[in-house]
């Protein structure tokens, strides 16, 4: 890797940085919609009752009461603040996976969850709004917590007392940012999976494009899913609560399923077989969890670990891949870096797919490092998924920008490169490959034309005497004088060495031979006013007419050259009667 | 561009977004629980110092015969029904007037100020917007006479203020959503769309030939995006901001010049007083509306006038446009033109749909639910049909790109690859010239000339004169290939760059070659003879250590010994 690409990926990487950060500061609560009436987030002054022995606590939030069991209960218990200056005041807190009720001073004000659990479908995940009256000031309230699966929760969510639309908002702010990217990241899904259709019915087969959506869709469907976005702002609980494990489960064989197809080996079989466990498991949990024999929540743990074995091996098969390349690399000429420009695709989608697994793997990590083993309870930070999700739909949707980008610079280089590979370099006259190519077209569609057939005299006798510097000069200027002479031919190339051809369309004998003769007259012209050689060439001419359609163009040019080699012979024996060719 | 299978396609993309449309907004959906009451009747009016009783919130209009005024005071008080439901909250929606709600207690008469808007703005004789708003009641509301002092600040044919419905909380705000959710999903998408793209625009600003367009695009996705949101209040929902009106006139004024802008990039014209004109317009236009705004000469809702038709000048130009460029369609069928073609198209569907939102807001022609319909639909339709069309001129662009490259590279191979003997060719000989100019090694060029070649070809035709070639070119890779890099100069000239060799070596190696190559004569029917000269020089055992002379002696040596070969046949 040379300086100028280190340069682009780190002004890339400062970019990125800059991107980031503007995304937390959007975020920030600096911003936030400011709270009208008194509001409380109560984090002191608990009392935590659990199997029956109760304890004061200091925080709320870093209690520790270990991990909450089906049919365990937790009961935490406080006074009711200053609630007087409020009006529709509230108590607010959020549950998972478990049963609520609320005792204000014994009596039962609120109730959540015991129909759903008596029917054995999973209890969702819910944000309750108790309402309060304004003389609650001073009260006991108790909030009853019963988990209805295994390891439903180690923690307390925050609990707020306020006025309604306060606390409302305050739920709302602290999940801004996965609102605003978790909807982006959907609707971006369906668009690329509408213009999918058009691209794979047109003649370049990509279905990458077509996981990218997929990809896009799980990523922010999860986004809005964990964060609470759909319960708070429909009434789809049950959809809310599942949306997150679904989309989870599903995500590894979508980003498999990305890998396969976008063709950048990694087709393998161990690849494919690890799409078909991502495809089949995920689906028998999803049976297990509708048929209620165990529910969804359960299989996260199993997820996790599956998650991280593939995340491990894909990431030495990709480093392999990479290894393979750079040996490949090293093996061919390296001019292609000095004029040709590096083609940035297979590195942005790397660098996005290894920021996705990074904060992904952050995020198991630390998922499972607070359920298990820190007693705190929901941290309201910028989830650092989120923000590797939009960093990896970004970077699928660049490698499209790329390969964009790869387009127009190869079109404005496609046209010189055309040139070098159809122009004779010494001569600038037409090749061999395009001479080749324009007698095939004439051959297809029947047309009149002729071909004639120029051989330069005495070339091996000029290179032997006076070396290859005055041969190619020879040549320069016989091609320059050809060029002239047939200035409206279809095509003047040199075929070889000291060949020419020059075909013409709808010429006939008396064209050719008006144009030879003009041609020998130019290079007597041409011998006399050198001083270095004289220019004598053997040529012989063919012509071909549509109404015979079953000579082809090589028959025409093998005749034409026949004809050259009889001149060739007869200027041989010149040459010897002569001796030696006139140099000055 | 457009085949049966395209429209097969088209047909599917459209299948499958209705599709999941529907899966979303059902999805998405809210249903409210418990009752809604529209508080529709009786309220009693105090209209400037007079008492009307008894008027049904549709009929407050007709108490004016010419609309409402600037500093006119209405008082509007109903009594509040009980409708049994958690956090009771009433829900209206203001246009550029502000007001203030209380409540009074019916028993004791006293009364309370519950809610308050922009009345400090009102009195500065500031600029007053628009907004909705929920305003909680307290739990005994229905012991309370309800009253809403609204203070005109912009003259208006209408009520300033919608009819309050009564609901709880969650009702109210969640329905609210609910009603805009399309907005909201477009406007966020744009939004967060349009800085993205406008950062990827930036990091290639040096890369990419269209930098320019892309860059606008950003900006003009990232200033749609915010229109659209602080068009539908849907703003406040993240942001704390008395601004949200000024903000969204501020972007939809900033869509004409940068429409223009864009416009004029891809579809620049000669005339130069239809451009003079055109950029005064779009540019300077909003920047004069703005300016007075803030000098509080001519307020936004004021000005809106000029500024529809300014845009509807502008649509008309990029009708004319897209009319002509359709019209050349068959004589300008360039690559560029297409892609060009189809931003102009996103950015018509987009005015088109501006158009018609406008129309259907100023000229009152259908009924309010008709309005209703149209009003939370074209905006975001347009936005994302624009969108779409900037997704899919880079997308479709770059797979044909992705073709381009490919057709690139086998032609890159050609430049650089000698078609007949798969070795590196000239270009590639010239390089090592170069390269070797500034090398410190003892590097070695063997020039190496085939014998006979001509005469092969002439008794015996090209065929057998490639064959002699390759064969050639074959024996030269196996013996040299780990140790340097064979070109073909053309004809029948091989030269070989090597960095570094042994002469030792060097001598052995071409033995084997000379060896290998004659080795041909055996099996060869036709009686050719395979043979070769060659010369080769090191850098260092040369004085004037410049390849282009190392090349000259070693092709010297190479003459020398095709001469020798020639006394000795």
């Amino acid at each position: 890797m040379n300086f100028k690409h280190i340069g682009k990926y780190l002004i890339a990487g400062a970019i990125i940085i800059i991107y980031m950060l503007c995304i937390i500061k959007l975020g920030s609560n600096k911003y936030d919609i400011k709270n009208v009436f008194p509001f409380y987030n109560i984090d002191s002054g608990w009392t935590v009752t659990e199997n029956g022995e109760s304890r004061e606590i200091e925080s709320l939030f870093k209690a520790s009461i270990g991990l909450v069991n089906k049919h365990d209960s937790v009961t935490i218990t406080t006074t009711i603040p200053d609630v007087s200056e409020i009006v529709s005041p509230c108590i607010s807190f959020k549950t998972i996976l478990s049963t609520a009720d609320v005792y204000l001073d014994g009596e039962l004000i609120y109730s959540y969850g015991h129909n759903t659990e008596d029917k054995g479908l999973m209890v969702n995940k819910s944000y309750h709004y108790v309402p309060l009256s304004s003389s609650d000031s001073g009260k006991t309230i108790s909030i009853v917590i019963t988990g209805t699966e295994n390891s439903a929760f180690s923690s307390f969510s925050n609990v707020y007392v306020g006025n309604i639309s306060d606390v409302y908002n305050k739920y709302i702010q602290v999940h801004k940012i996965p609102f605003i990217i978790g909807f982006f990241l959907c609707i971006f899904a369906l668009v690329l999976l509408v213009l999918s259709t058009y691209l794979i019915s047109s003649s370049h087969k990509d279905y990458s494009i077509i996981f990218s959506s997929i990809i896009s869709f799980l990523l922010g469907a999860y986004i809005l899913g964990y964060n609470d976005v759909i319960i708070l702002i429909s009434d789809r609980l049950r959809l809310g609560t599942v949306l997150e494990y679904i989309t989870l489960l599903y995500m590894p064989a979508a980003i498999i399923g990305f890998i396969i197809t976008d063709n950048i080996g990694f087709n393998t079989v161990v690849t494919r077989f690890f799409l078909a466990v991502n495809v089949i498991l995920p689906t028998i949990f999803l049976i297990l969890h509708y048929t209620n024999i165990c529910h969804i929540c359960n299989f996260v743990s199993i997820f996790h670990l599956l998650a991280m074995i593939e995340g491990f091996a894909s990431l030495c098969q990709f480093i392999l891949v990479i290894i393979r390349k750079k040996k490949d690399k090293k093996k061919q000429i390296n001019i292609e870096n000095r004029s040709f420009i590096h083609s940035y695709s297979g590195d942005v989608l790397a660098i996005g797919l290894m920021i996705f697994i990074a904060t992904a793997t952050y995020e198991i990590l630390i998922f499972n490092y607070q359920k298990y083993f820190s007693p705190t309870g929901d941290r309201f930070s910028v989830s650092v998924l989120t923000i590797g999700a939009i960093i990896f739909v970004m970077s699928l949707f660049l490698n499209f920008f790329f390969h964009n980008i790869d387009h127009y610079n190869s079109k404005a280089l496609f046209s010189k490169l055309e040139n070098i590979a159809y122009t004779d370099e010494l001569t600038s006259l037409a090749n061999r490959a395009l001479s080749e190519k324009v007698l095939e077209n004439l051959e297809k569609t029947n047309a009149n034309y002729a071909i004639i057939s120029i051989d330069l005299d005495q070339l091996k006798l000029i290179n032997d005497n006076y070396g290859h510097t005055c041969g190619d000069r020879y040549i320069s200027n016989f091609a320059r004088i050809i060029d002239e002479v047939f200035i409206n031919s279809t095509i003047s190339a040199r075929i070889g060495g000291d060949e020419f051809l020059i075909a013409l369309k709808d010429a006939d004998e008396w064209e050719c031979s008006s144009l030879l003769s003009k041609f020998e007259t130019a290079l007597i012209k041409e011998s006399e006013a050198s001083d270095e050689f004289t220019y004598k060439a053997s040529y012989g001419f063919a012509i071909h007419k549509s109404k015979d359609k079953n000579i082809g163009s090589h028959e025409v040019y093998m005749l034409a050259d026949k004809r050259m080699y009889d001149m060739k012979q007869e200027h041989h024996l010149n040459y010897d009667k002569e001796g030696e060719i006139e140099n000055a | 561009m457009l085949n049966k299978k395209n429209y097969l396609s088209i047909a599917v993309a459209a299948f499958l977004l209705l599709t999941i449309l529907f899966a979303v907004s059902y999805s998405l959906s809210y249903k409210p629980l418990g009752i809604t009451c529209y508080l529709d009747s009786p309220w009693t009016v105090n209209y400037n110092d007079k008492t009307y009783t008894d008027i049904n919130f549709k009929n407050i209009n007709d108490l004016t015969a010419n609309g409402f005024i600037k500093k006119d005071v209405i008082s509007l008080t109903t009594n509040l029904a009980d409708v049994n439901v958690d956090f009771p909250c009433l829900f209206f929606t203001s246009k550029y007037s502000a007001f203030i709600v209380s409540l009074t207690n019916l028993k004791d008469g006293t009364s309370l100020d519950i809610y308050s808007y922009d009345y400090d703005r009102y009195q500065d004789s500031d600029f007053v917007g628009c907004d909705y708003h929920l305003i909680n009641l307290p739990e005994d509301y229905e012991n309370y006479e309800l009253t809403i002092t609204i203070y005109v600040n912009s003259d208006t044919e209408a009520l300033p203020i919608s009819m309050p419905s009564l609901s709880s909380y969650h009702n109210q705000i969640n329905s609210y959503i609910n009603d805009h959710i399309y907005a909201l999903c477009i406007g966020l998408f744009a939004v967060v769309f349009g800085i993205s793209f406008l950062f990827i625009s930036l990091m290639f600003i040096g890369v990419s030939k269209n930098s320019k367009i892309e860059i606008l695009t950003g900006l003009f996705c990232l200033d749609i995006g915010i229109w659209l949101l602080s068009y539908y209040g849907l703003l406040d929902f993240f942001y704390e901001s008395r601004n949200t009106t000024f903000m969204s006139y501020i972007t939809m004024f900033l869509i004409l010049p940068i429409t223009y802008l864009i416009i004029d990039t891809v579809h620049p014209t000669k005339n130069k007083l239809i451009f003079s004109a055109v950029s005064f317009i779009n540019i300077f236009i909003p920047i004069e509306l703005v300016m007075l705004h803030l000098n509080r000469t001519v307020y936004f809702n004021e000005s809106r006038g000029i500024f529809f038709i300014t845009a509807l000048i502008t649509f008309l130009i990029l009708t004319s446009y897209l009319v002509t460029d359709i019209k050349t369609i068959h004589k300008t069928r360039t690559f560029k033109s297409a892609s060009n073609r189809l931003q102009l198209y996103g950015l018509f569907c987009f005015a088109l749909c501006g158009i018609i939102e406008i129309a259907t807001v100023s000229l009152h022609i259908f009924s309010e639910d008709i309005i209703l319909i149209i009003k939370n639909i074209t905006l975001p339709t347009g936005i994302s049909i624009y969108i779409g069309t900037v997704i899919f001129n880079y997308i479709i662009f770059s797979t044909e790109g992705l073709a381009r490259v490919q057709q690139y590279n086998k032609l890159k191979e050609m430049a650089y690859v000698d078609v007949l003997t798969k070795l590196p060719n000239r270009a590639v000989s010239d390089y090592f010239m170069k390269r070797y100019v500034n090398s410190t090694s003892n590097y070695c060029i063997i020039s190496i000339d085939i014998n006979g070649l001509k005469s092969v070809n002439d008794t015996y035709g090209h065929t057998e004169g490639d064959r002699l070639i390759k064969d050639f070119a074959n024996c030269l890779s196996e013996n040299f290939e780990d140790v340097g890099v064979c070109t073909r100069m053309g004809g029948d000239e091989f030269l070989i760059y090597i960095d570094s060799i042994k002469e030792v070596d060097l001598k052995k190696r071409l033995i084997n070659l000379e060896e290998s190559y004659s080795s041909l004569d055996e099996n060869n029917e036709k009686g050719i003879r395979h043979s070769f000269a060659y010369g080769y020089a090191f850098k260092n055992n040369l004085e004037n250590s410049s390849p282009h002379t190392v090349y000259m002696v070693a092709d010297q040596l190479m003459y020398d010994m095709k001469r020798k070969q020639h006394e000795q046949s």
